[in-house]
């Protein structure tokens, strides 16, 4: 075959691929970024059987987790909730590190807790220990230690509903310890629950000054690092990292701008008056495109993408964009069409479809501006201002930071709702999940997870696989409850708890 | 081929690695991106559905192939998309648009063929399971597309 023809050939066919990716429940993630997800993302093949005949985009889900849960399963190392890793049989071979097995230390408990994810905590005397314990929702007392020749450590993390192991503590050169978790788990529900390892490790085991450190996981935290010192004055523990952000806390200070709560919605059979709000409504930086009716584009600061734009024929999402130095780059774009639309008048022009979905938008900074770019020839020019108030003070603010844009992706404000009655219910357009949750004492509690997955061509069209199958994540801080929808973190629903809910629910 | 041996979850899962991608990629060039994604879902569902008949069949693939076709015939069939500009910013390579109007002027048989062995480098063989053919009716069909495809797009034999 002639060259240049086998290489076009060749060039469609990869961007076919990008236009159809593969049928996989997996987040659409950065290669490292997927790993992560691989090793969170376990499922309970048990619940997983043949649905009745009819029900075929269930069965389509059922089968797509089911496959991805073997091949998994198969592949995987099993990776711990912390992103570090370890195996099955918890052999790990010549490293070296501290055995919590009674040898050079042990697991006192492993507890929920109110602590933030990503936490790193040193008690070093009984005080210590005892206003650690306060923050663990175990009913025990606190061991007795003695401090003379052990110290405690704490480490929160994410995990799931099943709870890892921790049998050591691998060392590096530093000395820096970071804990090895594992589990052989292979049922688990993907609830975000946060966890407190707390663990005794003898003196003479370890070396006088030494850094603890948790690997960053995810969106949650970042890397985490605690410079202990047990020299011959005070032990002291000093986090050489930013403190890691509590549990749905806004990370960024531009996504502080969700207070105040923003106007309150019809709540559907709710016990507590409830408002509802997706964060789009509270990012500035979206809105319509002057001159380009039916076309809006969201996002806000944060530390990755997506960026979206919806236009009347489709939603374009670029999963990573960031400004640097005043250069935008934009990843790769995910066109999801909409369902019923031909063609489109712009400009006095008319857009086939196909053009539409073909040309992908790029865009342009110009001092505050956001441009769409020439690429996006049928609406060349046009541009959105961004907010200073919203997004960044200034332009120079902009530079080295990136964006992330929340909402419209899949699951549009108005398609996902949630109500807090006897059962906490989260419904989308896709799926509809009930969690029996309560809140006492100011805790969230959760317990049996039911969920029913109305599946369509409309969905699949509109939202990634992930995002059907994802679990609602939930976070309680203080009146507040977060629900996180998508495996991307990028839709959130918060649940605000009225004044007026005639339930109150105390306060932590 | 028949499906290999062990669970039905196993089996499946093994089925899904060995073949979602073939299957896709076949269905997205017979029908684009879009139709053909949907309807590789329909298919692989529909095999889970029926998966103790799909697991002993001795060509599961290209069975669910006209599955998928069967299922898409229920919606409105989208025109396949012009592609898409590069990326990383660069220019969208114009000369594909010429390619994707050469594609479209071929048989769904044709532009198959020529889109899983030229396109994603399935062997012959391979082309010819999905589309449930011999492998010499796979080898005409690529004979006549590619013929097609350099008289539409005026280029050269490079033989």
């Amino acid at each position: 075959m002639d060259p240049e023809l086998a290489e076009r050939l060749t060039r469609h066919g990869t961007w076919l691929d990008d236009a159809a990716p593969p049928l996989a429940p997996r987040p659409a993630a950065d290669p490292g970024e997927a790993a992560e997800h691989e090793g969170v993302r376990v499922v309970d093949i048990g619940a997983l059987t043949p649905p009745a005949a009819g029900r075929r985009r269930g069965a389509f889900v059922a089968a797509a987790l089911l496959a991805a849960a073997a091949i998994v399963a198969v592949a995987l190392v099993v990776r711990t909730p912390t992103g570090g890793s370890g195996t099955d049989d918890g052999s790990t071979g010549q490293s070296t590190g501290l055995e919590l097995d009674g040898r050079h230390g042990d697991v006192l408990v492993v507890a929920e807790s109110t602590l933030a994810a990503g936490d790193l905590t040193l008690a070093a005397d009984a005080q210590g220990l005892a206003d650690l314990w306060s923050s663990l929702t175990t009913t025990a007392p606190p061991p007795a230690i003695d401090f003379a020749t052990s110290v405690v450590l704490a480490m929160t993390v994410v995990g799931n509903s099943c709870v890892p192991s921790l049998g050591r503590l691998e060392r590096t050169d530093g000395p820096t310890y970071t804990p090895a978790f594992a589990t052989a788990a292979t049922s688990c529900l993907d609830l975000a629950v946060i966890r407190t390892f707390v663990v005794r490790v003898d003196r003479s085991a370890i070396e006088p000054h030494f850094v603890l450190r948790l690997p960053a996981y995810l969106r949650w935290y970042d890397e985490q690092r605690l410079e202990v010192d047990l020299g011959a004055g005070e032990a002291t523990g000093r986090l050489l990292t930013p403190a890691p952000v509590r549990q749905g806390v806004p990370t960024t200070a531009a996504s502080e701008l969700s207070d105040p709560p923003g106007p309150a919605t019809d709540a559907r059979s709710t016990v507590a008056g409830l408002w509802m709000r997706s964060e789009p409504d509270v990012v500035d930086a979206t809105g319509p495109l002057p001159g380009a009716d039916g076309f809006r584009l969201s996002f806000i600061p944060d530390e990755g993408g997506p960026l979206v734009l919806q236009s009347p024929c489709g939603t374009y999402v670029a999963q990573h964009f960031e400004v640097i130095d005043g250069r935008l780059t934009i990843g790769p774009w995910i066109v999801k069409p909409a369902e019923e639309c031909a063609s489109i008048t712009l400009d006095e022009r008319t857009n086939r479809l196909q053009a539409l979905l073909g040309e992908r938008p790029r865009f342009t900074i110009a001092g505050d501006e956001l441009s769409l770019g020439e690429g996006f020839d049928f609406q060349r020019g046009t541009t959105m201002p961004i907010d200073p108030q919203a997004t960044v003070p200034t332009m120079a603010e902009l530079r080295g930071r990136t964006f992330r844009a929340l909402g419209g992706i899949a699951l549009d404000q108005e398609d996902a709702t949630v109500t807090f009655g006897d059962q906490l219910t989260v419904t989308t357009r896709c799926s509809e999940t009930t969690i029996d949750a309560t809140i006492v004492d100011g805790r969230l509690r959760t317990g049996a997870v039911r969920r029913k997955v109305t599946v369509g061509r409309k969905c699949n069209d509109a939202a990634p696989l992930t995002t059907l199958i994802a679990w609602p994540r939930l976070s309680l801080q203080g009146a507040t409850l977060q629900v996180a929808l998508d495996d991307f973190a990028t839709t959130t629903v918060e649940v605000g708890i009225t004044p007026t809910s005639t339930e109150p629910t105390s306060r932590p | 081929m028949g499906v290999q041996g062990g669970s039905d979850s196993e089996a499946y899962a093994a089925f899904w690695r060995a073949n979602e991608a073939r299957l896709r990629r076949a269905l997205v060039a017979h029908l684009g991106p879009v139709d053909g994604r949907a309807a590789a879902g329909d298919a692989l569902s529909w095999a889970w559905e029926h998966w103790s008949d799909v697991r002993s069949m001795a060509n599961p693939v290209g069975y669910l192939y006209r599955v998928g076709q069967t299922a898409a015939r229920k919606h409105q069939p989208r025109p396949l998309p012009v592609p898409a500009a590069a990326s990383d910013g660069q220019d969208p390579a114009d000369g594909d648009l010429d390619l994707i109007e050469a594609l479209r002027a071929l048989s769904d048989q044709q532009r198959v063929a020529v889109l899983l062995v030229h396109a994603h480098r399935y062997s012959q063989r391979e082309a010819a399971e999905v589309l449930d053919v011999a492998v010499s009716t796979v080898r005409v069909h690529l004979d006549r597309a590619v013929r097609h495809l350099r008289a539409a797009l005026e280029v050269s034999d490079g033989s």
